[in-house]
């Protein structure tokens, strides 16, 4: 699927962080000190951030939001559409996006809609945001875009433990004079490769759901527990995040020397690295910020913009930025965007 | 760093090398026919840079099943089996020629 929306801009982009964070380091007693030493090599990730029990991701895309519509002087009327992404919603219905409208003060005249997906999430968020505006349906989105699966983790998988980070983040999308081009792809049936597997109607919580296994690499985990298969995740993403980039590369007319900034989801240092070997990028246009965050997820590619290029933006790094979400489902989705003109706000911590 | 790609094939002694960086052991130290078991940094660290290697040098795939069911060092090879050539030697002389995709010299 690949589709170009012109007209299209992406006004501002805003992040939230939980101040609290768990040092990598730290897990040298459960999982060993050289165990531990050669994950945080590999993985980039020095610690990360995780929401304390009572903070769900949608209160750190409030935060998120708070702050892009003061820094902006939103009328927040203007607002008639909200989007909401992420894997943990604050219940399994009414959809958040629905909450989020009450929360933040916006008008009842709007739509609102939830998206559940992982780490291509902000890829399609700004799909969704873009077609509901093209059709006519909208004129000014409020993006909201993350996750916080920490909780969700077994204390005694490193696979996840020590990668894995809480964010939100919040994007204003609307009409205006730029132009995007998005490639999306779509394996279900690799969707078991990283997947929470019981709590939904097909598996619901239970007795059984709750005993632990250990997996043959040593990691402990229940079915409420998420799972990822680290080298599924792996093939799927050299075999597919290369084409997709070229797709949308092609689409927009432009050569891949000509990209200022590849955004690409955080996922770690080494997946990241192997990309830019694979495709041949200049390293210094692959920007990497997750070691003081982890892997955050859907929120990941907002995050490395809000943390690397808010205001006073380095602006010659945004002017041709492709943007690559890859993971749970198994998804990859990739778009081109003018982010020159955009208002890039500094990260908040909660 | 050498890539293969353009030729999708190496050497077995070119392979070794590639695999004692993952493993994180002096160079010359692999000689073909060692169990992945006796290697204390065969983890599961090791077989994703092992996934990636493959991919970025030699624009291959392999399946995550059959990589899980190695044993040796050999059935690595033999997993790659139209990727990596012989025609390569030792330093000890030994011939490092492969067959059937396994050394064919005795370690």
């Amino acid at each position: 699927m690949i589709v170009s929306f012109s007209d299209i801009e992406i006004k501002a982009i805003a992040a939230a962080l939980p101040l609290n964070s768990v040092e990598c380091s730290s897990f040298s007693d459960i999982f060993g000190e050289e165990e531990v030493k050669r994950i945080i090599a590999k993985s980039g990730i020095e610690r990360v951030r995780v929401v304390p029990p009572e903070v769900c991701v949608s209160d750190l895309c409030v935060v998120a939001a708070e702050n892009l519509c003061e820094n902006m002087a939103l009328d927040r009327s203007s607002i008639d559409g909200i989007v909401f992404v992420s894997e943990c919603p604050d219940y399994q219905f009414p959809a958040t996006s629905v909450i989020l409208q009450h929360r933040l003060k916006l008008s009842n005249n709007i739509a609102a809609i939830d998206i559940n997906h992982g780490c291509s999430g902000y890829i399609y968020g700004l799909y969704q945001a873009a077609m509901m505006i093209k059709a006519g349906g909208c004129r000014r989105i409020l993006l909201l875009v993350g996750d916080a699966i920490s909780p969700l983790i077994h204390p005694g998988d490193r696979t996840l433990r020590m990668i894995v980070g809480d964010a939100g983040s919040a994007t204003l999308v609307e009409g205006g004079v730029g132009r995007m081009s998005f490639h999306i792809k779509t394996d279900g049936s690799a969707y078991m490769h990283f997947i929470r597997p019981a709590g939904g109607a097909r598996n619901p919580f239970s007795p059984e759901t709750s005993i632990e296994h250990k997996d043959a690499d040593g990691n402990t985990r229940t079915e409420n527990n998420v799972y990822m298969n680290g080298y599924e995740i792996m093939n799927f993403v050299l075999r597919e995040v290369p084409g997709t980039i070229e797709a949308v590369l092609k689409e927009s007319g432009w050569r891949k020397a000509e990209v200022d900034t590849f955004a690409l989801h955080q996922a770690s240092k080494f997946i990241l690295e192997q990309l830019t070997l694979l495709m041949k990028l200049e390293p210094e246009s692959v920007p990497m910020t997750m070691v003081n965050t982890g892997n955050a997820g859907c929120a990941s590619i907002p995050l490395l913009l809000s943390s690397r290029y808010s205001r006073p933006n380095n602006v010659s790094r945004l002017r041709r930025v492709v943007m690559s979400g890859f993971g749970t489902g198994l998804s990859v989705g990739a778009v081109t965007a003018d982010l020159s003109c955009t208002t890039i706000i500094a990260p908040v911590e909660v | 760093m050498k890539l293969y790609s353009e030729t999708g094939s190496m050497t077995a002694r070119e392979f070794y090398e590639e695999l004692e960086f993952i493993l994180e052991m002096e160079p010359n130290t692999i000689r073909g026919a060692e169990a992945l078991d006796n290697f204390n940094k065969w983890d599961s660290l090791a077989k994703i840079a092992f996934i990636s290697m493959v991919r970025v040098k030699l624009d291959t795939e392999v399946s995550v099943e059959a990589l899980l069911a190695c044993k040796t060092v050999s059935d690595l090879v033999s997993l790659l089996n139209g990727n990596i050539i012989s025609q390569d030697r030792c330093d000890d002389g030994n011939s490092t020629d492969l067959k059937d995709g396994k050394p064919a010299h005795s370690v």
